[in-house]
């Protein structure tokens, strides 16, 4: 998966920054083990970002827009009840950011 | 409360208060800060958007950092994870959401406070956080983002 959007015009304004700070400059998105999704959707239905999508081929769900999430939030997670979805560990995203924050300092 | 303590917002059916004098990080939790020690807990907003709570389950830490996990809220909605906004060391969770987790809709920043924490990093901690004004902003924008998607 890409790390960077293709084109970061192509982000809706309302997810391009985190308190500032670019956000596909975060590394916070979840990511989904192919091998424990059922397709089952329930992550899919519950996120309100459009995080999420089903590739109809393989019939299972994909990160779609990994800079929708938003920071910190993992809820997702419990409505997997195949333990799919992980995220990074916090304490480095919590490091990356406040490093972020020091180029990127409130206005 | 009286009405200069605080900001508000109204939201559909909803009055969205941010009172003046905490601070606030983006995901939605306010630190209260008395002395060395600090109450923490979730806006108005997010309790707002969960509706009828009824369960809160703490982390098993006795310390916790900046934008660790303190817990998870349980909602007839869904089950959110709660991020602290102030490290500290654990001097209590809120014992009193065993039998009524509905404080924390009722009074999100008075009885419904989560964790009350012996501060360890309130300079950092700070930097990273919002004022009552800033997050009264963020909030706007957020209720603006809710209303999109409705």
């Amino acid at each position: 998966m890409s790390t960077q959007p293709e084109v970061l015009e192509e982000l809706e304004e309302k997810y391009r920054l985190y308190l500032g700070i670019p956000r596909h400059l975060i590394p916070w998105f979840p990511t989904i083990d192919p091998e424990k999704c059922v397709g089952c959707k329930e992550c899919l239905k519950f996120c309100h970002d459009n995080v999420y999508a089903f590739n109809e081929e393989t019939k299972k769900v994909y990160v779609a827009h990994p800079w929708h999430c938003q920071v910190y939030c993992q809820s997702c997670t419990h409505a997997c009840n195949k333990d799919a979805i992980t995220f990074p560990d916090r304490r480095e995203v919590k490091a990356r950011i406040r490093e972020l924050r020091e180029k990127y300092p409130p206005a | 409360m009286k009405a200069e303590e605080f900001f508000e917002l109204q939201f559909e059916k909803f009055a969205l208060r941010v009172p003046k004098g905490y601070w606030y990080a983006g995901y939605d939790t306010w630190v209260k800060v008395e002395g060395e020690e600090a109450l923490v807990g979730v806006t108005d907003f997010f309790q707002t958007k969960l509706g009828d709570i009824v369960y809160f389950s703490p982390v098993e830490a006795t310390s916790l950092e900046q934008d660790d996990v303190l817990g998870t809220i349980e909602s007839v909605k869904a089950a959110v994870d709660i991020t602290s906004p102030a490290s500290g060391e654990v001097i209590a969770f809120n014992k009193a959401l065993e039998a009524h987790p509905e404080l924390i809709s009722k009074d999100p920043y008075g009885e419904g406070w989560l964790a009350r924490l012996r501060l360890t990093d309130w300079e950092g901690d700070r930097a990273m956080l919002l004022s009552a004004e800033a997050y009264f902003k963020l909030m706007q924008d957020k209720v603006a983002k809710e209303l999109e998607r409705a």
